[in-house]
Order: C-alpha cells, then sequence, then structure tokens
C-alpha cells in the first residue's frame, strides 16, 4: 500500500492531494494532521453534497423542449430551510473547538525550555544561542536543535514584518519590529526541515530560507563545539570572508569593484569617502569600524541608507576580521 | 411607440457619451473601463506565472516580479473586482429592475464614474514615479519605507473610495425613493438585495479605509509615527484597520456576485427562486457580520489568544449565510426546467467553484490549521476560487444574461458555452494545485521557490494559459455579438422582472414609456 502511494504521489503529484501534508517532525504536526484531514473528508463530502445534486437536477430537469414548463412553483419548506440553517453550525462548532484546542498548544509555551532567539531582517535570520554562546546567520542557515527538547523562540524583526515558518511542525508566526513574539516546538524526528521567511519583506523574500537541523543530544553538542572552534581555527582573512557570506554583506557589496546597493570593496580601504554632509574623511580602521556598527552617523553620499547596523552582532574578534577581509581588495 | 429608438442611438457625438446622466451609458462607460484593467492585470497575472515556471530567473527578477505581483492583486481588486458588478450591470439594471426612470443622483453618478477614472489615472501613474513593491496590501513597516509610487498608489485606492462611496449612497436612496408603484421590499428581484446590501457596506466601511490610507500617506510623508515602530508607531494596528475595511470588502466583491447568481438560476429553471426571504436576509446578515471578522487575516500576527478565538467563532458564522444561499438555489433548480444556456453555465460554475472556495475557507477559519496555511499558496488559491469563480464567474455570467438588454443582439451559443468551458477547465488547473501546494508549505510572494514544488507551479502555469484563454474567448464572443449577432427579442429567456418585461429590445433613453406597475413578485413565470 505504501509502495502504491509513493508511486501515485511520484507520477501525479495531483493525486498525492489526500497525503499531501509535508512530513510531521513533532507530536504537535502529528495531531494537526488528524484535524486537517477530518477537514479535507468532510469537505469532500460537503462538497459532493451540493455537486451531485447539482448535476442530478441539472440531467433529471433538463429543459428538453421549448415550452417545457417547471414542474412545481413550490418555493419554500420550512424544514429545509431550518435544516440548512441550523445543521452547518454543528459542523462548524466541532471545526471551531478542535481548531481552539490545537491554537492554544502552538501558544502555549512549555515552561521548561531551551531558549534561542532569533531575528529576522532584510533577508536572513539570525539565531543566536545564549546557553551556548554562539550565533548562526545569513541566507540559508543551518539551525541546529537537540531532539525531543522543548526550543523556545524568542523572536524580533530589525526592520520590517517578517515570519518564521516551519512547515513540517505546522507553526508560524509573525516577527515584528518593536515587539518580542514567540514560538515553540518540540522536534520527535531527526532531519533537516526548511524555514521560510511567511510574511512579504521585500526583494529576497523567496531566498530568506534556513534550515532546522534536529540532532540527538550528543550530536548537537558536538555541532555546538564545531561552530566555536570553526571561528577560533580561521585567519583573520578567512573568518572575514565567512562573515561576508553569513552577515549578507555580499547582497549589497562587491569585491571585483562593480557597484551593487552599497560601494564595492574593492579598493575601499584607504579611499576617501564623502559623507552626505559634504564633509570628506579617510576610509581607516576606525572608520570602517564605526560604519558597520552605526552606518547611520557616517552616511556616504551618493547611495541609499539602507545598510543595517551590525552594532551588538560582531565580536571585536569579527570586527577585526571584516576589516582585514576589506583591506585584502586592493 | 417605435422601436427603434433606443438610449444608444438617441443622441450621438462624443459629449453625449462624456456628459450623460443616463444610467445606462454610465454603466457602460464602467464597463468598458473594467474590462481594459481586467485585461491589463491578467496579463500581468500571465506574465507572474510564465515567470514561476522556473525557480531561477525565467522572464523578470525579483524586484520587477513583486512590482507586478502588487500591480495585478491592486488593479483587480480596486479597479475591477470592488467596482465589477455594482458600478457596470448594478448601474444599467438597478432602475430598471426597480421600474425607474433613473438613479436618485444621476449627477452624482456620473461624478462617481470621473472619480473612478481619476483614481485609476493615479494608479498608473505610480508606475511612472516607480513601481510600488508592497503587496496591494500595503502592510506597513515595509510600505512606509520602500521606495517607489506609493503615495500615489495608496492616493488612488483612497480616491477610488470615494467612487464607491457615491455609487452606494446612490443605490440606497434609489431602492429607497424610486421603486414602482406596487413593488414592496418583497416583491424586489433578489439581484437588488444583494447590491443593496453591497452598498451599505461601501459606504459603512469606505471610510476606515480611507482614513488608514490617510494615516499612511501622513507617515509616508511628514513622517509623523503611527505604522512605523522606528518613529514610535505600531505596525499591527494598520492591519487591523486595513483588515476592519478589506474584509467587508470581500463581501462587497461576492454579494454582487451572488446576486446575479440568484437571477440566473430562477430565469433559467423558470422556476420561482427558492427562500426568497431567506436568501435576502443572508445577504443583509453577511453585510453586518463582514464587520466583525477583520482579524481573522491575523491569527499568527501576534494578537491575542482570546482575541483569536472571537474572530474565529464570527468567521465560521458568516459561512452560514453563503451555504444557505447555494442550497437555496439548489432547490430552485429541483423540479425546474432547466435550460443549459451560456448564462445558465456561468452560474453552475460559479457554484462549483464557490463550494470549493467555501469549504476551503472553513479551513482557514478554523484557527491551528490558519496557523499553517497562512500566507501560503493555499490562501492564494482560496481567493482566487472566491474572487475569479465566484464573483468573476457571476460577473460573466451577469454579462450574458443581459447582453440581448444592453446591446440588442444574441451571441453565439456555441462560444459562449465553450469559453465557459474553458475557463472552469483552466481555473481549476491554475488553482487546485495551489492548494496542494500551500498545504505542503509553499509560502506565498514567492519568486523563487524549492524545487519540489515545480512542478505544481508548471501545471497551474499551463493552466492559467488556458484560463485566459477561455477569458479571451468569453469577451470576443459578445463582441462578436455586436456585429455579427442576430437581433435579441424584447425577452429571450422569459423572465419576469421589469428590465426584460417592460422594455423594449433595448431600452429606451428614459427605460420606460409609461410608469410601470407592479402587482406580483419579480418571479412568477406563467
Ligand atoms: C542592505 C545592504 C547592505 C548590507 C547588508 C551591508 N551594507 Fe555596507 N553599505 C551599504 C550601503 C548602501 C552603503 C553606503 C551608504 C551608507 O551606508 O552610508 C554601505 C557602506 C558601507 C561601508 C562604507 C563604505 C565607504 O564608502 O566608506 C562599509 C565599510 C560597509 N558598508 C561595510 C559593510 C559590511 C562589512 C557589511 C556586512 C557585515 C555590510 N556593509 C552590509 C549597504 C549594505
Ligand atoms: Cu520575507
Ligand atoms: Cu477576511
Amino acid at each position: 500500500m505504501d509502495s502504491l502511494k509513493e508511486l501515485l504521489a511520484m507520477k501525479l503529484p495531483v493525486l498525492s492531494f489526500w497525503s499531501s501534508m509535508p512530513e510531521a517532525a513533532s507530536s504537535y504536526a502529528s495531531e494537526f494532521d488528524s484535524l486537517y484531514y477530518f477537514l479535507l473528508w468532510t469537505g469532500l463530502g460537503l462538497f459532493l453534497l451540493i455537486v451531485v445534486p447539482m448535476c442530478w437536477f441539472v440531467m433529471k430537469y433538463h429543459r428538453r423542449d421549448e415550452h417545457q414548463k417547471a414542474l412545481s412553483q413550490r418555493d419554500y419548506n420550512y424544514k429545509l430551510e431550518v435544516a440548512w440553517t441550523f445543521l452547518p453550525f454543528i459542523y462548524l462548532a466541532v471545526c471551531f473547538f478542535w481548531g481552539f484546542i490545537g491554537f492554544l498548544d502552538v501558544y502555549t509555551v512549555p515552561v521548561n525550555a531551551k531558549n534561542l532567539r532569533v531575528i529576522g531582517q532584510k533577508w536572513n535570520w539570525t539565531i543566536q544561542y545564549p546557553d551556548e554562546e554562539i550565533s548562526v546567520s545569513g541566507q540559508g542557515v543551518v539551525v541546529g536543535v537537540p531532539v525531543d527538547e522543548n526550543i523556545i523562540f524568542t523572536m524580533s524583526s530589525q526592520d520590517v514584518l517578517h515570519s518564521f515558518f516551519l512547515p513540517n511542525f505546522r507553526i508560524k508566526q509573525d516577527v515584528l519590529p518593536g515587539r518580542y513574539t514567540t514560538l515553540w516546538l518540540k522536534a520527535d524526528k531527526v532531519g533537516e526541515f526548511p524555514i521560510f521567511c511567511a510574511e512579504y519583506c521585500g526583494d529576497n523574500h523567496s531566498n530568506m530560507l534556513a534550515k532546522l537541523k534536529v540532532m540527538p543530544r550528543v550530536e548537537y553538542d558536538a555541532w555546538v563545539d564545531g561552530i566555536k572552534n570553526a571561528d577560533i581555527s580561521l585567519s583573520p582573512k578567512e573568518l572575514g570572508a565567512k562573515l561576508y557570506q553569513t552577515k549578507v554583506c555580499v547582497t549589497c557589496h562587491t569585491t571585483d569593484g562593480t557597484t551593487k546597493i552599497g560601494p564595492s570593496f574593492k579598493g575601499l580601504y584607504g579611499s576617501i569617502a564623502e559623507l552626505t554632509s559634504g564633509k570628506k574623511v579617510k576610509v581607516d580602521d576606525s572608520f570602517i569600524k564605526e560604519h558597520i556598527l552605526t552606518p547611520s552617523k557616517t552616511p556616504i553620499k551618493g547611495y541609499p541608507q539602507v545598510m543595517p547596523p551590525f552594532q551588538g552582532q560582531l565580536s571585536e574578534v569579527e570586527i577585526n576580521a571584516l576589516i582585514e577581509f576589506i583591506k585584502s581588495f586592493k | 411607440m417605435s422601436s427603434n429608438t433606443n438610449y444608444i442611438n438617441a443622441k450621438t457625438g462624443f459629449a453625449s457619451w462624456a456628459l450623460t446622466i443616463d444610467h445606462k451609458r454610465i454603466g457602460l462607460m464602467y464597463l468598458v473601463s473594467i474590462m481594459t484593467f481586467f485585461l491589463v492585470a491578467g496579463v500581468f497575472a500571465l506574465l507572474l506565472r510564465t515567470e514561476l515556471l522556473t525557480p531561477a530567473n525565467t522572464i523578470m527578477d525579483a524586484k520587477r516580479y513583486n512590482q507586478l505581483f502588487t500591480l495585478h492583486g491592486a488593479i483587480m481588486v480596486f479597479l475591477v473586482i470592488i467596482p465589477g458588478i455594482p458600478a457596470s450591470l448594478g448601474n444599467f439594471m438597478l432602475p430598471l429592475m426597480l421600474g425607474a426612470k433613473d438613479v436618485a443622483f444621476p449627477r452624482i453618478n456620473l461624478l462617481s464614474y470621473y472619480i473612478y477614472l481619476f483614481g485609476a489615472i493615479l494608479a498608473l501613474s505610480s508606475l511612472w514615479v516607480g513601481a510600488i513593491d508592497t503587496g496591494w496590501t500595503f502592510y506597513t513597516p515595509y510600505s512606509t519605507t520602500t521606495d517607489g509610487g506609493v503615495v500615489l498608489m495608496v492616493t488612488a485606492a483612497f480616491v477610488l473610495g470615494f467612487s464607491g462611496i457615491f455609487t452606494g449612497l446612490n443605490f440606497i436612496v434609489t431602492t429607497h425613493k424610486l421603486r414602482a408603484p406596487g413593488m414592496t421590499w418583497f416583491r424586489m428581484p433578489l439581484f437588488i438585495w444583494g447590491i443593496y446590501a453591497t452598498a451599505v457596506i461601501q459606504i459603512m466601511a469606505t471610510p476606515v479605509l480611507a482614513i488608514t490610507l490617510l494615516l499612511l500617506i501622513i507617515e509616508r510623508t511628514v513622517g509623523i509615527g503611527i505604522f512605523d515602530p522606528v518613529l514610535g508607531g505600531d505596525p499591527v494596528l494598520f492591519q487591523h484597520f486595513f483588515w476592519f475595511y478589506s474584509h467587508p470588502a470581500v463581501y462587497i466583491m461576492i454579494l454582487p456576485g451572488m446576486a446575479v447568481v440568484s437571477e440566473i438560476v430562477t430565469v433559467f429553471s423558470q422556476k420561482r427562486i427558492f427562500g426568497y426571504k431567506q436568501i435576502a436576509f443572508s445577504s443583509i446578515a453577511i453585510a453586518v457580520l463582514s464587520f466583525l471578522v477583520w482579524g481573522h487575516h491575523m491569527f499568527v500576527s501576534g494578537q491575542s489568544e482570546l482575541v483569536g478565538m472571537i474572530f474565529s467563532v464570527l468567521t465560521f458564522l458568516v459561512a452560514i449565510p453563503s451555504g444557505i444561499k447555494i442550497f437555496n438555489w439548489l432547490a430552485t433548480m429541483y423540479k425546474g426546467s432547466i435550460s443549459l444556456k451560456t448564462p445558465m453555465l456561468w452560474a453552475l460554475g460559479f457554484i462549483f467553484l464557490f463550494t470549493i472556495g467555501g469549504i476551503t475557507g472553513i479551513f482557514l477559519g478554523t484557527l491551528s490549521v490558519d496557523v499553517h496555511l497562512h500566507d501560503t499558496y493555499f490562501v492564494v488559491a482560496h481567493f482566487h476560487y472566491v474572487m475569479v469563480g465566484g464573483t468573476f464567474m457571476a460577473f460573466m455570467g451577469g454579462l450574458f444574461y443581459w447582453w440581448p438588454k444592453i446591446t440588442g443582439k444574441m451571441y453565439s451559443e456555441f462560444w459562449g458555452a465553450a469559453s465557459t468551458l474553458m475557463v472552469v477547465i483552466g481555473f481549476n488547473l491554475t488553482f487546485f494545485v495551489q492548494f496542494i501546494m500551500g498545504s505542503q508549505g509553499m509560502p506565498r510572494r514567492y519568486y523563487s521557490y524549492l524545487d519540489q514544488f515545480q512542478i505544481y507551479h508548471q501545471i497551474s502555469t499551463v493552466g492559467s494559459y488556458i484560463l485566459g484563454l477561455g477569458f479571451v474567448m468569453a469577451i470576443w464572443t459578445l463582441l462578436r455579438a455586436l456585429k455579427t449577432g442576430k437581433p435579441a427579442t424584447k425577452n429571450p429567456w422569459h423572465a419576469a422582472t421589469l428590465e426584460w418585461t417592460h422594455t423594449e429590445v433595448m431600452p429606451i433613453e428614459h427605460n420606460f414609456h409609461e410608469q410601470p406597475t407592479v402587482n406580483e413578485g419579480p418571479y412568477e413565470y406563467h
């Protein structure tokens, strides 16, 4: 039976509607699916309840000659009207309560849990791990979490609205600027699951992806160590190159002299920059550091003021690494 | 009584149109404008679907894609579907069906057309300043920070709102004051009830949109913090305001569609409408409830669970009056004498597609299920089933139904039927797969996507071409009838409402030779 399902799903994706939910990776997701399939099957029933009589009447009472009159002019039936006004209440009440219970599950945060912080910004996610003292970020970033443990995401946005969406867990929550929202999950399957941004946020909205990597605890600890060590063993320039990717400087700055949204890094170090105030300054270590942390203090003439501030997101080591990286493009 | 003068040939020349206060001519001018915008926004849709054939750059980059889906949505919503049936068919038919010479305020009627035109020009001129990329929902703070002609587009929506308010006001007063002698409220055709309920929503909800958009404009131009958190505003507040209008707007869009279907179903079954009062009052119930459900667009926006719960309950309540209408239409067909002429085919298409739209609405009203489906293609499919499968199918049905009265010509039944079939097939192909994609987690407004979704996108795109062709065929069939169609008779469908029974083949300038009087209900087929 399962192989038949797979076959059908592969050959004719449309037929896979009846098993169309993505793999469920938490016990909540499995519960969710029961409700979803309940709606699907009862919905199909309701659909047939309307469309079958419709087709049947069309065939049976089809006008065969021009002058054929209706068989009846009856236009009211008390019992029928009452039935189709009040019976739907029962069905809808069931849907409502079932859905409400699930909704409470999604938004009632457990007490014992591991806390992660999520920051959304155009167009990538940053996840901070306060306990492990690491953070990961960038487009397509891998977010490691241990299996069978409660995880709470405390989320905020640096710019516009985003939405943190994990289809395999059937959960989603908008990420807002100026306010914290939370979401939690407890994965019961190991594996990699996509994370989408579900609230439209501009040009690269559809690339604002990440991957949740659910691992057994031991593997997870090793993953954390790996991230810690990776940065120490890199040379400053290598670390800079990595940050250039993960902190998405790459979306606005090139290294080959062409201008994207911001100025290219090629030949930047040591050049003279003109601020919007008309003031000219030399691009040296202090200037670069200040501009990365708080770009709005030194706005450069001729460019849109869209560079996000990295204050609080980069360590001293990382800033030095970025400066070395920029310096390397003469 | 000569039957060769009518509202078209009574006067000629550009000014006789541009300055007309004849509700029929104004209705026609609306119709032409609305159809033009429909074709433009439809072409945008086809471009979008073509881009989605591959996850990479097929024919445009991400920025262009975002601008196009914004334009597609904004034009379809504000210039096509909201004014759609009421401004064109409603304007033309409402006085005729009531037995009136014109609407209550003919000059305001003309004014609202020009306001509409002005709004449309504003909307399109935003292209020139820089096409906007906010989505038709203009969510803050994105819309207050992105560049492009946001202010122009928002002003356009603001202006268009007034056009709707004036038309709504006109219809309400006309219905109250200008009914033919003997036409009691319960002898009015159901089309009137639907248009009336729509008008009520329109004049009550639109001011809220106007205020919201005004606040947005103020924030963008003066920099006062209302919605943008950087300025100390609250971005979610905008969503509340916006949906307080835009959910009722969904019913501004669908009620007239239901109203048309009510007419077609009874006429083409030659049977009195079943549950007249139930259908009439369900329109009013929808109008009232529609104001209380806006929060169902925001279940995952961070609003409290209690609020979510209340909105979920109210949303389910709206489903009931819609269901009542469908069941009553079915009961009307029962033991009728059903003719499958083109208008009826559109109406049956409506019932078929709208039912799917309604049932998937129950999915979305169910709180926990909405958390998963919100902002995915499931939602996109759902509202297209309601707006296109519902409203637009009904609009086409209404056009085919009243075309002989409007133009005095019969169209080709064959091509009419063929185009309906094309539309229904193309439509399902386009949008049904989107339910599947959405349930699997494909978010909406995505320029690119994971490979696993490609096959669905491709099916959907092929479907959209068929759908596009179907609509072009339908419009072509209507236009061709002007030239080659057989002359119509006064009442080709044997309807019993005044616009058919008491007018010439094409109505004269003042509609009736003498004031009709009414002494029975609108659906007495003898
Ligand atoms: C969203 C686009 C964007 C991102 C992401 C971005 N920048 Fe920028 N950056 C700009 C723009 C635009 C300017 C010029 C305007 C300004 O900010 O004053 C700029 C200016 C700069 C400057 C000053 C250039 C000069 O002419 O002196 C430096 C240095 C810089 N960015 C470094 C970075 C680094 C390092 C990163 C990643 C950690 C980064 N930027 C990420 C857009 C961006
Ligand atoms: Cu996004
Ligand atoms: Cu709504």
